[in-house]
């Protein structure tokens, strides 16, 4: 038997722990607080300066942005090829999301700790991390390299963004898995790739179903933005007209995104509803 | 059923003519029974007998489709009844106190709740709550680091922090092995009888049941076959409620009253 503690004496212990605890977190809480606004001065945010130019954004704002009749006219003269941008801006996140999964799958797959050996997962896990560290956007300049201005660099772009992120999120996706039904399995004397598509991958199908959704929906929205390195979509329009100072150009632009985005984003919510997918 | 047996340790609760249908199947089919403080029944069915419909009605979880359940003859109230969970039911992340002051949330202004703030008092009484189940010395560890036992423990403890009238546990010891069933029973008993609360579990474990049974209900098909004295009993009758058919009518042991 240990020594209990009275009531009276492990309040008072427990009185002593808590108002530690409690300084500590104010004394964090400060010194975070104090870091946000040092930081913030450094980078030179200055509430004073944005205040005293607010006429500059209020004209682009009202005079030429949300000016109803010159966006008509842009809308009349602009509206094919902006439909037509927006209908390559889909495309290039269709058909990267199609290119990107199956390979997100292998590696995800294999960068789990539960389903491969080390050797195995970590170098893949390494590869997945690398491949995550750098910006769609570069790979969209790297790309056009390769393959010229236009759709096809911005579909490699965001095939090659999907397999990094989306590997990692289905490789920690099949590691939260309930280890018992695999062990089930694993007892019958099934080999090791027959155990993962019996006993692993059932347990992660909705998962990934959902995540690939999701994943569509953010290339939808990140593809709007390629076009600003020339990799095509609905970016192109929008970068040209920020270039040439055409703010209604931009606006249409901006309201072609807006509505291409919240398409995308209704359907693919329905469908995961749909299929009984509550992510 | 009016509260004509109320005794000195409070009043008692009388469940009266209680329904409540599933889709059109009946879990509940009129069920009568008056519970008297002090006392700790034990009821107990298959599953499917309408033992969890019968805990979740009480507790205000269900809403009956007839019938009603009054304590001291008004309608009983969710905050006068605690409710001990098969699993215990912590939030694993906060300690065993963080667990035990949350039974206090429902009487407490729920700005409070939100902020977290307790009262000096308010944590020397659950400290002593947690003294009380046989966790001295536990207050400041996190529950997820506790043996199921010890959950079990502060579970109690939580819902003893809620002053209830009436404690419901619905399979609380199915989780544990049989040297800690028989502990977290007991206490559950000495709960009950010093507090004089209303006490209601549901067990599938019969042999576990008898050292702490002060009555026994058995519910089938969601009729109440069994309401007896636990000195009155025979364990071949309690027995008996598990080998009832769904649907069947009988009550249990009539071949032989």
């Amino acid at each position: 038997m240990r020594d209990d503690p009275t009531v009276a004496e492990e309040f008072e212990r427990h009185q002593r722990a808590w108002r530690r605890r409690v300084l500590c977190r104010l004394g964090a809480a400060a010194l975070a607080f104090a870091a946000v606004v040092l930081t913030a001065h450094w980078l030179g945010l200055d509430p004073a300066y944005l205040y005293a130019h607010r006429g500059n954004l209020a004209r682009v704002l009202f005079d030429e942005l949300l000016a109803p009749g010159r966006l008509v006219a842009q809308f009349r003269a602009d509206g094919t090829s902006l439909a037509t941008a927006a209908a390559e801006t889909l495309a290039i996140a269709g058909v990267g999301t199609a290119i990107g999964v199956p390979f997100a799958l292998c590696l995800g797959v294999l960068a789990a700790e539960n389903v491969a050996p080390r050797w195995v997962h970590g170098p893949t896990r390494l590869v997945l991390g690398g491949v995550r560290a750098v910006p769609s956007m570069v790979y969209a300049l790297l790309f056009v390299v390769l393959a010229g201005l236009g759709p096809v660099a911005g579909l490699l772009a965001i095939a090659v963004g999907t397999v990094g992120d989306l590997g990692r999120l289905f490789a920690d996706e099949i590691e939260e898995i309930d280890p018992e039904p695999v062990e089930a399995v694993r007892s019958t004397g099934a080999p090791a790739v027959a155990v993962t598509s019996a006993a692993r991958l059932p347990q992660v199908t909705t998962a990934y179903i959902a995540w690939t959704l999701f994943y569509l929906e953010l290339n939808v929205r990140k593809s709007t933005v390629l076009g600003i390195v020339g990799a095509g979509g609905i970016g192109y329009p929008l970068i040209m007209g920020f270039r040439a100072r055409d703010y209604s150009r931009v606006m249409a632009a901006i309201l072609v995104i807006l509505a291409l985005v919240v398409a995308v984003e209704s359907v693919s919510t329905r469908l995961r509803t749909r299929f009984g997918l509550g992510r | 059923m009016a509260a004509d047996t109320d005794d000195a340790a409070g009043p008692a609760l009388a469940v009266d003519g209680l329904e409540k249908r599933y889709d059109g199947v009946r879990a509940l089919d009129g069920v009568d029974v008056t519970l008297r403080p002090g006392e700790l029944t034990v009821l107990v069915g298959r599953s499917g007998a309408g033992k969890t419909t019968l805990l979740r009605c009480m507790n205000g979880l269900e809403t009956p489709d007839g019938g009603a359940i009054r304590h001291g003859g008004a309608p009983l109230e969710t905050d006068d009844v605690a409710l001990v969970f098969q699993s215990s039911a912590l939030v694993d992340r906060k300690s065993a106190l963080a667990n035990v002051l949350d039974g206090a949330l429902g009487r407490e202004p729920a700005w409070r709740g939100v902020l977290g703030w307790r009262t000096p008092a308010e944590k020397r009484e659950a400290i002593a709550r947690l003294h009380d189940v046989g966790l001295a010395g536990m207050a400041d560890r996190r529950v997820d680091r506790l043996s199921g036992g010890e959950r079990q423990r502060v579970g109690i403890a939580r819902a003893l922090h809620q002053e209830p009238r009436v404690v419901l546990a619905d399979e609380p010891v199915a989780a544990l092995d049989p040297a800690t069933a028989r502990d977290v029973l007991s206490l559950l008993a000495d709960v009950v009888h010093d507090a004089g609360l209303v006490g209601l579990l549901s067990l599938h474990q019969p042999g576990l049941a008898s050292a702490v049974a002060d009555r026994y209900l058995g519910l089938a098909a969601g009729r109440l076959v069994l309401d007896e004295a636990a000195d009155a009993v025979d364990p071949a009758d309690v027995t008996a409620v598990y080998e009832q058919t769904p649907g069947g009518d009988d009550r249990v042991g009539a071949d032989r009253a």
